[in-house]
């Protein structure tokens, strides 16, 4: 291996993340209480470490191996996967739901981070073996089936926030393929539903533009007919079912649907979030001074919540600049990926920026108040081992996609 | 892959708007919200507590705590915090006096709060462990639950107190609490580090009563006792000083035991103790001449539309004999000579009708109407102490003038307030309210009281051998809500001890006592009283002052008996003027406590060796001897099981000097 073969705008933007994550995680751990948080930085260190071995092996591998291994893979993260949702055990703050896979007691890893990686190979795999984007509906079925299986099975731990992540990476593949829009928003069209049917306002409009979106793009009679029903299906029967429900009712289904969605602790963790970030201001509290993270305000800190941690001590401007790095990152990704060697090469890159991309925005989003909670890591930054993993073998592979894109087919 | 240039561009447009909306959100969130987020934080992590202060304690006249404050403490413990957990959980164990076992069992919790409250030597040696967080309040302390309850009150657990002292002096008892600034975490920990103090808690100040701890103590018992053997239906007790106006001891008890605040709130009739004031009219407006009598009417008298009857029937009497056999024909009669306004003014003169300005709240005023609402044998009425109404701490403030050569002086409860470094803030002065006879009536009104109890009067029952007494009786009929009651009397009994310048004035009074005459009821109790307080050897009472032996000791039916005092034979023997000695009664088995009641309660004085259970009396059980001698009483060492265990050769403790304030420790009362 190379040094000099490095993608050396990548690595560097990986660098400056891996280092401002690091550091974020040791003040996180700073408190003056005792904290779950404390040292946590020290064992972050040590998957790290783990980490860039496995970049350095994925690094080491062929795409054209990974390719034709890419079912195997596939195959064993599903088994992974039912065996969590049968065996998992539950962690920290979420003890209830089934994430973990323990051997003898000690807990070794999180299946669903792995195989999120998983679903971008076979995705890849099943997407760039083919000639042109899926022309039809019923052409995505298998796509469809290869992130929905392992988004239901994690959502059934109930994990929905990696759920959400499985359906992103689908729908990044698609557009990336180059599959109509249209086609595309159809796919989502039962889900955009569900989301509208809380008002007979929007979701008449929708159920209208629908209509007139299967006259005007005329698939298959079969498609058609499945896809107005199953938005009629979510949009009517679906929500008429919850509105029977008893509140308590609902909230159990919500709290079973996103363990961190606990009514009582929710509208509390987000309020001491936006708190102590708002109390950041424009220069922040200074590094490691936040006095909401030392006096235990903010909850997990460590993990969901650290961005909290960096917009309380770093203020605006720490956020402006953690916020660009990933933008970087993703503009590095995106890059890698256009000019990737082959499809399955250029699939797998975008797939690993798709992921990261929703990881960012879904626990950003969360920290400031723009989006629900649910408890995925923030890449570089969250305390957590096997995301960690997942996310240096990602890069190692996407590492050597880079050296060969530049470097040409000739070197292939 | 159509048209890529189209979809990167596409891509680029999503990535920036998506970061874009988190960006903005931030700084909404940063910049346009960040100074209230701020503050809001601010407000979190900060907390203003309150300090509290200690509030005074009440004392009686001697410095004899009836109502402390003691500062103690919940420990709450953080489990995570502690940096040896097995070894902490033991000493924490051991220091709270719980169980090992529960202990560990309650740190198996995130946060483990022990309520305790505990002392402050208990928890001082936890304070050095880390994880353990104390927290301190103060608990108001009785050190006897029952002792004076009515007159101290109780403090509120919120807000005013509702009664006694605790309500009158609240402003001078509470103090002034201080406060400081505290950071607090998340789970409500507190952090003392930065802490601000804004001000000092200042303690409250201290109140010593004019109470007697050992007159009350003797005065409630005595009631009890008495309310039992009479099967009464309530009774009070009040004892002032006459020369300062102070009350030593006050009890009143309601049917079911408990101890009630009537002295100072229930009127009733006093009947026959008010036929005082019409004398005292009818001396003071030279009514009567020195052998003036009239005719007793072998017991009946019509008088308008009523019959007024004595229970002796008597012939000629004279004003003097009038009030030694209480007859009410014959106050009918001399009273007759007094115009409405002389009766009216002499009993304003007495307070009836006006509140004495006791320090306690809602006093009763007591009841007496205007002259021109008069009927034509209210005159005759109030002179026997009906159609008025009065309390016994009225009637008790109305006799110590008589005893203070006339001179009304107002009751008071409180003797001295301390500042907590103990400067006195204030001292009780007897403070006159109004001269209400001359000297030389009061002095004529006492001779008369003295013959009630020595010359074969209603008091003989009230006599003691040792000092003279003076007192009046009263059995007035009981009133219900539609009128008297059949066959229900209250009896009460007002005195002076000595009968010459008395040092007390003591007003006993029983509801609906078996027996219902107070020469048979409330007179004995009167004795009983005064016997065990001259056997205590109360500081109440200045010996020195005291004048010899009672010339001719009253007829005592009671001295054979030799013991319980309240047993009364009727009909009473006659009068024996021998000193009859007593039994020493059996003590072995009792406890100090018990045994010294025991033999005070039988007139005799005790000097006590060792402590626990009495083993014997020198002289011994049985024995005959005089009223008024000591008896030695000797115990065991058997040291209670809080002690730590004197080697078995240790030498006899020496005793606490007055046993009867060996009290048990008390209930505390928050």
């Amino acid at each position: 291996m190379k040094v000099a073969a490095l993608d050396r705008p990548l690595v560097s933007t990986i660098v400056a993340l891996g280092g401002v994550g690091l550091a974020a995680l040791y003040s996180a751990g700073l408190t003056d209480g005792i904290s779950p948080a404390t040292g946590m930085w020290e064992r972050q260190v040590v998957w790290l470490v783990v980490g860039t071995i496995a970049a350095v092996l994925a690094y080491r591998v062929s795409p054209r191996l990974l390719e034709w291994a890419a079912p195997a893979i596939y195959a064993a993260a599903l088994l992974l996967l039912v065996y969590t949702v049968f065996f998992g055990t539950g962690a920290g703050t979420a003890a209830g739901t089934r994430s973990w896979i323990a051997i003898a007691g000690r807990r070794i890893g999180q299946p669903a981070e792995i195989a999120k990686l998983a679903v971008i190979l076979m995705l890849a795999r099943h997407l760039g073996g083919r000639r042109e984007a899926p022309p039809t509906l019923r052409d995505m079925v298998p796509a469809c089936l290869i992130a929905g299986v392992p988004a239901v099975l994690v959502a059934l731990q109930p994990d929905l926030g990696s759920a959400v992540v499985f359906l992103a990476l689908l729908f990044a593949g698609l557009f990336w393929v180059g599959t109509s829009p249209w086609f595309m928003l159809l796919l989502a069209s039962p889900i955009i539903s569900l989301l509208l049917a809380f008002s007979v306002q929007s979701w008449a409009p929708w159920i209208i533009v629908v209509t007139v979106l299967l006259v005007w793009l005329r698939p298959y009679v079969f498609e058609g007919v499945a896809v107005w029903l199953a938005n009629v299906l979510m949009g009517v029967v679906v929500t008429g079912l919850w509105q029977r429900l008893a509140p308590y009712q609902q909230n159990r289904l919500l709290s079973f649907l996103n363990p961190e969605n606990d009514p009582r602790a929710t509208g509390w963790h987000i309020i001491q979030s936006k708190v102590a970030i708002g109390s950041g201001g424009l220069f922040g509290n200074g590094f490691t001074e936040g006095t909401q993270k030392r006096l235990a305000f903010l909850p997990a800190q460590h993990t969901d919540f650290i961005f909290s941690v960096v917009g309380e001590e770093l203020g605006f401007l720490g956020v402006v600049v953690t916020i660009s790095l990933f933008g970087v990152l993703l503009m590095q990704l995106v890059r890698i990926s256009r000019r990737a060697p082959d499809p399955f090469s250029s699939l797998v890159v975008f797939g690993v920026a798709g992921m990261v991309c929703a990881h960012v925005l879904e626990n950003i989003g969360m920290t400031v108040g723009l989006m629900p909670i649910t408890g995925i890591p923030l890449p570089f930054f969250s305390y957590g081992g096997s995301f960690m993993v997942t996310l240096c073998i990602a890069l190692g592979i996407v590492s050597r996609i880079g050296r060969e894109g530049r470097s040409g087919y000739a070197e292939a | 892959m159509a048209r890529p240039a189209v979809r990167l561009g596409v891509i680029q447009m999503a990535f920036a708007l998506g970061f874009l909306a988190v960006l903005a959100r931030a700084a909404q969130v940063q910049l346009v919200r960040g100074a209230r987020y701020a503050a809001q934080a601010e407000a979190q992590r900060t907390e203003r507590v309150t300090l509290p202060a200690r509030r005074g304690a009440i004392y009686d006249r001697r410095g004899v705590p009836l109502a402390t404050s003691e500062e103690s403490f919940h420990v709450g413990v953080a489990p995570n915090e502690l940096k040896n957990p097995p070894n902490d959980a033991r000493q924490i164990a051991a220091r709270l006096g719980l169980s090992a076992r529960d202990v560990e069992r309650a740190l198996r919790r995130k946060y483990a709060y022990f309520h305790g409250p505990f002392s402050a030597s208990r928890v001082e040696p936890l304070r050095a462990i880390k994880g353990v967080h104390l927290d301190n309040e103060f608990v108001r302390f009785y050190p006897d639950p029952h002792m004076a309850r009515p007159v101290l009150g109780r403090p509120a657990s919120e807000g005013r107190p509702a009664d006694g002292i605790e309500r009158v002096l609240d402003t001078l008892l509470e103090g002034r609490s201080g406060s400081a600034v505290v950071l607090r975490d998340g789970q409500g920990r507190r952090f003392e580090s930065p802490s601000r103090l804004d001000a000092f808690p200042v303690a409250g100040n201290d109140v010593y009563l004019t109470i007697d701890a050992d007159l009350q103590d003797i005065v409630e018992r005595a009631l009890a006792d008495a309310m039992e053997h009479y099967s009464a239906a309530g009774g009070d007790v009040v004892v002032l000083d006459p020369r300062t106006g102070e009350v030593l001891a006050l009890a009143s008890r309601a049917a079911d035991g408990t101890m009630s605040s009537s002295a100072f709130t229930s009127p009733f009739e006093p009947g026959s103790t008010a036929k005082l004031f019409a004398v005292a009219a009818l001396l003071t407006h030279g009514l009567v001449e020195p052998g003036d009598s009239v005719w007793g009417e072998h017991g009946k008298f019509r008088m308008g539309p009523r019959t007024i009857t004595d229970d002796h029937v008597e012939g000629w009497m004279t004003l003097d004999d009038v009030i030694a056999q209480s007859s009410n024909i014959g106050i009918a009669k001399f009273s007759s000579r007094l115009s409405r306004e002389q009766q009216f003014d002499m009993l304003r003169r007495f307070g009836v009708g006006a509140s004495t300005g006791v320090e306690f709240p809602a006093e009763s005023r007591g009841l007496l109407e205007r002259p021109d609402r008069w009927s034509g044998v209210t005159g005759a009425s109030l002179a026997m102490g009906y159609e008025m109404a009065v309390t016994p701490l009225q009637l008790a403030t109305a006799y110590a003038s008589i005893a203070n050569d006339g001179v009304m002086l107002r009751p008071t409860l409180v003797r001295e307030v301390r500042s907590p470094n103990g400067t006195v803030l204030y001292t009780a002065v007897a403070e006159p309210v109004r001269r209400v006879v001359s000297t030389e009536v009061a002095g004529r009104l006492r001779e008369m009281l003295r013959r009630v109890v020595y010359e074969g009067g209603t008091g003989s029952t009230a006599a003691l051998t040792s000092y003279e007494v003076a007192g009046k009786t009263g059995t007035a009929r009981r009133a219900g809500s539609t009128g008297y009651v059949a066959g229900q009397y209250s009896a009460s009994f007002a005195s002076f001890f000595p009968a010459e310048h008395p040092q007390l004035v003591m007003v006993i009074k029983l509801d609906d006592p078996k027996g219902a005459y107070a020469r048979l009821t409330a007179a004995p109790v009167t004795r009983s009283v005064l016997e065990q307080l001259l056997a205590a050897q109360s500081g109440s009472l200045d010996r020195g002052s005291l004048p010899g032996n009672a010339s001719a000791p009253g007829p005592d039916p009671l001295l054979d008996a030799g013991s319980v005092p309240f047993v009364v034979s009727w009909p009473p023997a006659p009068p024996d003027t021998a000193v009859v000695q007593r039994a020493v009664p059996d003590v072995r088995g009792l406890t100090l406590r018990a045994a010294a009641q025991r033999l005070h309660q039988t007139g005799l004085q005790v000097k006590v060796q060792g402590w626990g259970q009495v083993q014997g009396s020198d002289p011994r059980a049985g024995s005959l001897v005089n009223p008024g001698s000591s008896v030695m009483i000797t115990a065991t060492d058997v040291v209670p099981a809080a002690r730590p265990v004197p080697a078995r050769s240790a030498p006899t403790r020496a005793v606490p000097r007055k046993p009867a304030l060996a009290r048990p420790m008390g209930r505390r009362a928050r």
